[in-house]
């Protein structure tokens, strides 16, 4: 199943769209933050940042799925053009009102279906659930130093 | 290493649950699998969101402890989890669930 060609790596989702020790003032801020680098780069429509808001506004803190990690996302019909992942941490925490706050690293998420997005999901919750890879993400002074810090821990499939 | 043993009689349906049903449940899912593989457990697990969660007619519900007071009653064991990709917490709230509602035993 999850060999499926149309099916996309971690590395290919995010696409180098990362922003490292951004200022956010509470978690819509940071939401807001990781939906346009994805909007930036027309992997979802602009209206699928608000949508990625509201959702986490009507569900609850429910896109915190670990200590200090947040994963926010709207649905495919909200404006999701392709499958993309962006990556922004922040330099002071901000709370979702979750058990896992305060969030520092928020990983915007775009999915066009319900399937194409399966090897990227698996990609990235097998890298947060190693050891220090969240404190390690949270603590890198650069773009370079997390892309290559990604690379070195996400292990290919072979 | 503990060993289990299955009394189920059937494999075991398991919804896990998030907002939309299709980020956070479905990482919830790959690590389920896992962890009822290690555990011994046939089981098919299917990633949904509440509303689909509450009917499903399931033997386990695992979600984010946020939705664990709105889903409780909707299956016989419903499980929290703090953090979604902690296969520990998961592993040691599946199997201790699983042995109280009578469908895991610990054998060796």
């Amino acid at each position: 199943m999850l060999s499926e060609s149309l099916e996309i790596d971690l590395e290919k989702a995010l696409g180098g769209r990362v922003l490292v020790g951004a200022l956010a003032e509470n978690w819509e801020e940071a939401v807001r933050l990781a939906g346009k680098l994805l909007a930036a780069d027309g992997i979802v429509e602009d209206r699928y940042v608000e949508a990625m808001v509201q959702v986490t506004r009507e569900l609850g803190p429910y896109a915190v799925i670990a200590p200090g990690v947040a994963l926010p996302h709207a649905r495919p019909e909200d404006g999701a053009k392709e499958v993309g992942l962006s990556i922004v941490t922040l330099r002071e925490g901000v709370n979702f009102g979750s058990p896992n706050d305060p969030v520092y690293i928020v990983i915007g998420f775009s999915a066009k279906d319900r399937k194409s997005h399966l090897r990227v999901l698996q990609e990235l919750a097998d890298l947060l659930s190693r050891e220090g890879v969240v404190e390690a993400l949270r603590s890198v002074k650069s773009r370079e130093e997390l892309l290559s810090l990604l690379r070195s821990r996400l292990q290919r499939s072979t | 290493m503990v060993k289990y043993a299955y009394k189920l009689g059937r494999p075991l349906k398991v919804v896990t649950v998030c907002g939309v049903g299709q980020g956070s449940s479905l990482i919830m899912k790959m690590f389920v699998d896992d962890v009822l593989k290690e555990l011994g457990v046939p089981a098919k697990v299917e990633p949904t969101e509440i509303i689909t969660a509450k009917a499903a007619g399931a033997d386990a519900i695992v979600c984010s402890i946020l939705h664990e007071p709105e889903l409780r009653g909707s299956a016989r064991v419903v499980i929290g989890l703090k953090s979604l990709v902690d296969k520990k917490e998961m592993k040691e709230k599946i199997s201790k669930a699983l042995i109280d509602a009578g469908w895991l035993e610990q054998v060796a």
